[in-house]
């Protein structure tokens, strides 16, 4: 057995002696190492270089999220639709809400589904550099795959409770219009928001392990801010736009416009939503890659 | 196109013990420290243990002005002891941290191969590991799959491919773990005290397989304790000493620099121990080890001469007794026997 092996690598060794020589000079990568100082690029291009190590990281998280769990992927459904059940059953029914003249149920079921994608990826996200420490000291690669790809691995849930909004439209009778089109945008709006909350709250959890404590409190007080139970359409202009600056309210308006058909586009505050998401987003960013530097000896 | 493959230029790395590289667990302990650290400083000026600012914050130069060129193809061992700097080092090389003054090019992909096994999820199987592994130590994933039964053959666990590693014995999970990163093919190595693991058998594969690396003319920087391991993989040592190179040469001048420093280590007194076995009729009281040129050392270089001297006491003259003397290697995997 070890024979055939050293046999091997003795005939794959020849052609490594001779490749790295002259011709092929311009393939050789020159890695300049420095101490950082002043601004920082967002080093896309060298994480579009390490595409494949992200989609590695997304698929560890896809096969790892449910194992040793009875109910498995489930659970991606179950979240969302018992916090629909609670919520129809006290908001719906007891403090009769207005949902925009749709039944309760799938009013606020089209909402928890990107909700749940949302709190989900971030308290997921925000915890990746200090779950997987061994691998930032021990291992260089672009930190930003950790938490991206912690944030797109919610993508498999999304789509799980999603097949059962849809069947809810079947039970329902709701019949989406073109306005459907939109849908895709909406998602990455909320992939986006989820994506620079987990950016900053990732990044300073290296330092401050308070954020554990502190993300189920800020996605709490988030999911009441955030029109689920209830409607924005009870705020009137121009308070209504205002609500935008909680991305997650113009992600929820579109949703529910999109696919529900509720009587307005929400265009207005879909844009307030945007912007912000985007802000957070760029700055997570940056201020990600410029404490980035420190995790290794920090975390 | 140059032939350096790595040129390290006054390279620093500074690390902060007395502030923020207090790894502060709570908001909380940050702002205690906030409010408690201007009393703890002022009493150090009062009681004349720091002089100015700058030595308050009790600072550590990890690396301080390292500099070295390491053409391409070369094996070169780093040596020191512990806390000498090599780790770091290494870590700056592979970007996992920053330098704080200086700096350092490399051409070439790097590979780097801190610590065995980072990475590998215990739910995943050996299979999924392999994929997942060598993909974060910078593997492409076509590369992976055309040396995937290479490297399972090499791990010896053809039969458990499929099981999640988390019900492998360790030594099975420290195998496959190397054998990945034994099958990184990039252009500058840099290996941290890794260069073999399992039993006696599986760790003369590895130092096969390391030899070979070294062999296939990559540029590889090991650091390592074991001195005799150094001297038959490189050519070229450099011994770090309080984060400085003391010794840049030959790996043979680098190790015998570096076991002169180690000689000041006290030896046991035999003669005085009382947790000794035997019926005492011939004691052994002493033993000298002295080097080549005759002064007493604690360590040998390897290929140069060495004298033994065992002092006996208690020894009759009607007595008959046998001496017999052992040379074990310290991983116990291969001795000399000596009479």
């Amino acid at each position: 057995m070890s024979d055939m092996l050293t046999q091997e690598i003795t005939d794959e060794s020849p052609s490594l002696v001779t490749a790295p020589t002259s011709q092929q000079a311009d393939d050789v990568p020159v890695i300049h190492i420095k101490p950082a100082k002043g601004w920082v690029t967002l080093g896309l291009r060298e994480l579009w270089a390490y595409r494949e190590l992200l989609y590695f990281f997304v698929w560890r998280d896809i096969k790892v999220r449910y194992k040793q769990t009875i109910l498995g992927a489930s659970w991606a459904i179950i979240q969302p639709f018992f916090t629909m059940i609670v919520f129809s059953i006290f908001f719906g029914r007891l403090a009769k809400v207005p949902s925009d003249g749709l039944p309760y149920p799938i009013f606020s079921y089209a909402a928890l589904v990107p909700w749940s994608f949302f709190a989900n990826g971030v308290s997921q996200a925000s915890n990746t550099l200090v779950a997987n420490s061994n691998m930032v000291k021990k291992i260089y690669f672009p930190r930003l795959a950790m938490p991206i790809a912690s944030v797109l691995a919610g993508i498999v849930d999304f789509v799980l409770a999603f097949l059962v909004l849809l069947g809810m439209m079947l039970f329902y009778n709701v019949t989406p219009t073109i306005n459907v089109l939109w849908l895709p945008l909406f998602l990455l709006l909320a992939l986006t928001t989820s994506l620079g909350v987990s950016l900053w709250l990732a990044a300073m959890n290296v330092q401050f392990r308070d954020v554990r404590y502190v993300v189920p409190f800020i996605i709490q007080i988030w999911l009441f801010i955030t029109p689920i139970a209830y409607s924005s359409t009870l705020l009137s202009e121009p308070w209504h736009t205002i609500y935008g600056i909680n991305p997650m309210a113009g992600v929820v308006e579109g949703f529910r416009w999109a696919l529900l058909g509720t009587a307005t586009a929400p265009g207005a505050i879909v844009a307030v939503s945007a912007i912000v998401s985007l802000v957070i987003l760029i700055s997570g960013a940056f201020y990600f890659r410029r404490i980035e530097k420190t995790f290794a000896d920090v975390v | 196109m140059s032939s350096t493959a790595i040129q390290v230029e006054n390279l620093g790395k500074e690390y902060r013990i007395g502030g923020q590289q207090k790894s502060f667990n709570t908001l909380g302990e940050q702002v205690t420290d906030l409010f408690v650290s201007p009393f703890r400083r002022m009493g150090k000026l009062l009681r004349g243990q720091a002089t100015g600012a700058a030595e308050l914050d009790e600072k550590f130069w990890a690396l301080q002005d390292v500099s070295f060129a390491i053409k391409r193809g070369e094996a070169v061992g780093i040596i020191g002891r512990n806390g000498a700097g090599k780790s770091t080092l290494l870590k700056v090389l592979s970007r996992i941290t920053d330098p704080t003054v200086g700096q350092a090019v490399i051409r070439g992909r790097v590979g780097s191969l801190l610590e065995v096994g980072t990475g590998f999820h215990p739910e995943l199987t050996g299979r999924e590991n392999v994929f997942l592994n060598g993909a974060i130590l910078g593997m492409r994933k076509a590369e992976i799959a055309r040396k995937f039964d290479e490297i399972v053959a090499f791990a010896e666990i053809e039969k458990f491919i499929n099981t999640p590693v988390k019900h492998y014995s360790s030594g099975m999970y420290v195998r496959l773990a190397f054998s990945v990163a034994a099958h990184l093919e990039p252009e500058v190595l840099l290996v941290d005290e890794v260069l073999a693991v399992g039993d006696l058998a599986f760790q003369k594969k590895c130092l096969g397989k390391m030899d070979d690396v070294t062999q296939e003319g990559r540029t590889v920087l090991f650091v390592s304790h074991n001195m005799a391991l150094i001297q038959t993989l490189c050519q070229r040592g450099i011994f770090l000493q309080n984060g400085k190179v003391a010794a840049d040469g030959t790996v043979t001048e680098a190790v015998g620099a570096y076991l002169k420093t180690l000689e000041q280590v006290e030896s046991q007194d035999l003669a005085h121990r009382t947790d000794r076995q035997g019926s005492g009729q011939i004691r052994l009281i002493g033993i000298d080890v002295l080097n080549g040129s005759g002064e007493p050392a604690t360590s040998l270089v390897t290929g140069k001469p060495a004298r033994f001297i065992f002092h006996l006491s208690h020894v009759m003259s009607d007595m008959y007794f046998v001496f017999v003397f052992l040379i074990i290697w310290g991983s116990g995997w291969r001795f000399s026997k000596v009479m």
